[in-house]
């Protein structure tokens, strides 16, 4: 259950209903808690506040500044404010430092400010009094704040009403019924954005972009229309389409996966990879590419297969109806968005869809594409090898184990959110509770990354242990691990690891569950293949004294 | 007598499958129509009907009857 906090300086709860629907579409179980606009100085200042005993996931801090402006301009200064404002200003950054010290285990989430254009001085803004430069300075120190407090994250309502506007969004009428100056418009704009944010602190994002080819990533037909005439350029209709896969290629970096599904022959495209200038997409950011002229359903799920991903972590981008039509009918998981008819618009599309929410990238994220690519090359090399040991052998394969600190720490948070399918216990720890296990005495968390010849994969799992001393035993509260390593026995130099620390720590059992969901199946039998006992149904046990316990001699094991 | 038109936006912003809506019935009466429901409500009957208020007009009403009043005062009787 995830306790979301609102605090405002105006009737926010008018977008509550909003927030709720849309929570319930995303099977985000939820708790809005919401003292009243009036409650907002006591609830921060007062140290025995609702706010502090329960110490929510997730505070929402919106104050409009707007607020304390009306009325209360002093022409004879510059910002032209009164004392008295210019108090309330700083009262407010005050309760933005006290309430992220306080609560140093959730995550605090602060509007940044804008002026409301009722206030703006026209023609004299900026020449001769600055208010809107007061606004941008005030925006800065909040990053400042942002960049103390690494659980404050601001959230950027400047940019959505840069965007709609604020004729657009506001109706001032409810201002004065209300004190709540959002149309419906806005309450629903404002909504997704709250929802963004929330997504992206749970890890809800999609993991690959499946793109096609013609009139997609460039217009034309190469079949029919030949190199020379699709359209693919640096102006005119062709830049629209290079704009396009500039994005794609933004997204790319950021580790979002991309990959081909397209109807067309192979070696035509390769000629467009080889030799288009403007072709700026090149093979290698590909994870996977299916060109071939099989029903595109049967690609996808094999897309999604070689990724090791599930079908709802892929989007599926295609400028033909038909196959748009054809995927959201027979594979439902998929998100199948339209893109529009003029391709003019497929970069603004593509920007607006709320798929890809991160508040930070991890090294990993920016690894993570060459990291795939890497695994195809594994693949090659396997598929030379009769026998898997011999192809492990092959690998030179380092495991390093790491007790959790401040640098894999969002690593972890990341891996605990969304793994899905080596995840023995699905528990999805929030970063409070993580940070409260890292405290404990009772729990350990350590991370594991791994490496071979052929590079560096970064942290690919974590594991929780819970000590229980007085009964001689370890519970392995969690096992996750990365997809992306699923099949080269990693598990096995995990296990041993936590072996042989029981053995240092003179105990005797190791015990954990298994909590089936309907994507975890490749986990399932890690305890049973590593000899644990089965005690009861999903629940093993491993008595360490009955037999020596050997690290296969294709790892080496680094635990640091 | 209160429109079907009006009694459907009604019923609708407050997830209502029926309730007797009458001229003399008050906000109070219906489930779910709290303060906060009035003006979603006030703001679905704009954008429906293509009106106006103005925010004296809001605090004036009464009763469902007295919205009804208004809109086909703002509609000239010509519901859209």
């Amino acid at each position: 259950m995830l306790n979301i906090y609102f605090l405002s300086n105006y009737s926010i709860e008018f977008i509550f209903e909003s927030l709720r629907k849309k929570l319930i579409e995303f099977q985000i179980e939820f708790n809005i808690i919401y003292p009243g606009f009036n409650q907002y100085s006591q609830q921060i200042f007062n140290p025995e506040s609702e706010l502090y005993t329960k110490s929510p996931e997730i505070v929402f801090i919106s104050i409009d500044l707007n607020n304390y402006f009306a009325n209360n301009f002093d022409l004879k200064n510059n910002p032209p404010i009164t004392e008295n404002v210019s108090n309330q200003i700083e009262q407010v950054f005050q309760s933005f430092e006290i309430i992220s010290e306080k609560l140093k285990n959730s995550t605090i989430f602060i509007d940044n400010f804008y002026l409301d254009s009722t206030f703006n001085f026209g023609t004299l803004e900026y020449n001769f009094f600055n208010l809107e430069e007061l606004i941008s300075k005030l925006n800065s120190r909040l990053i400042e704040i942002q960049q103390r407090h690494h659980n404050v994250k601001i959230i950027d309502i400047n940019a959505l009403i840069n965007k709609y506007g604020q004729k657009e969004l506001f109706d001032y009428r409810l201002l004065y019924l209300a004190k709540f100056k959002w149309n419906k418009k806005g309450i629903d704009k404002l909504s997704d954005l709250y929802i963004s944010h929330i997504k992206s602190y749970l890890g809800i994002r999609k993991k690959c972009v499946v793109v096609d080819l013609d009139n997609t990533l460039w217009g034309g037909i190469i079949g029919q229309d030949g190199i020379e005439n699709i359209k693919l350029s640096n102006d005119g209709i062709g830049k629209a389409f290079y704009d396009f896969q500039s994005y794609l290629l933004k997204l790319y970096n950021q580790g979002i996966l991309l990959a081909i599904c397209s109807k067309n022959s192979e070696n035509v495209v390769n000629l467009v990879f080889e030799k288009h200038p403007y072709m700026i997409l090149k093979p290698e950011h590909f994870a996977v590419k299916k060109i071939n002229w099989n029903n595109k359903v049967e690609n996808i799920i094999e897309i999604a297969k070689e990724l090791n991903i599930g079908l709802d972590s892929l989007v599926f981008l295609d400028d033909s109806k038909f196959e748009r039509e054809l995927i959201k009918q027979q594979l439902p998981q998929v998100e199948v968005p339209d893109l529009p008819d003029d391709p003019s618009l497929y970069t603004i599309f593509i920007s607006e869809l709320d798929y890809f929410n991160f508040h930070k990238l991890t090294d990993d994220d920016f690894k993570r594409n060459e990291s795939y690519r890497l695994n195809f090359e594994r693949k090659k090399q396997e598929e030379s090898f009769s026998n898997i040991k011999d192809y492990l052998r092959s690998l030179n394969m380092k495991v390093e184990i790491k007790k959790i600190d401040d640098f894999t720490f969002p690593r972890i948070v990341q891996l605990i959110q969304k793994t899905n399918q080596f995840n023995t216990t699905t528990k999805r720890y929030t970063e409070s509770e993580i940070m409260q296990m890292r405290n404990s005495d009772e729990w350990e968390i350590y991370s594991f990354s791994v490496s071979d010849k052929f590079g560096d994969n970064g942290i690919v799992g974590v594991f929780i242990l819970k000590f229980y001393n007085e009964s001689s035993k370890i519970n392995i509260d969690s096992f996750i691990m990365s997809c992306r390593v699923i099949g080269r026995e990693i598990e096995d130099a995990v296990l041993y690891f936590i072996v042989n620390k029981a053995k240092e720590k003179n105990i005797k059992t190791l015990t954990a569950d298994i909590i089936p969901t309907p994507k975890n199946e490749p986990c399932r039998n890690v305890y049973k293949n590593y000899g644990f006992e089965e005690v009861k149904e999903n629940s093993w046990a491993l008595d360490i004294t009955k037999k020596d316990f050997e690290l296969p001699d294709y790892f080496q094991l680094i635990s640091l | 007598m209160i429109s079907e038109k009006l009694k459907s936006i009604i019923l609708k912003e407050l997830n209502l499958s029926d309730f007797d809506i009458k001229e003399e019935t008050l906000a109070s009466e219906v489930p779910g129509w709290d303060s906060l429901k009035n003006f979603t409500i006030f703001l679905s009957i704009e954008e429906e009907y293509g009106i106006k208020f103005l925010t004296e007009e809001i605090l004036s009403i009464k009763n469902v009857g007295d919205l009804q009043k208004l809109i086909d005062l703002k509609t000239n009787g010509n519901e859209k």
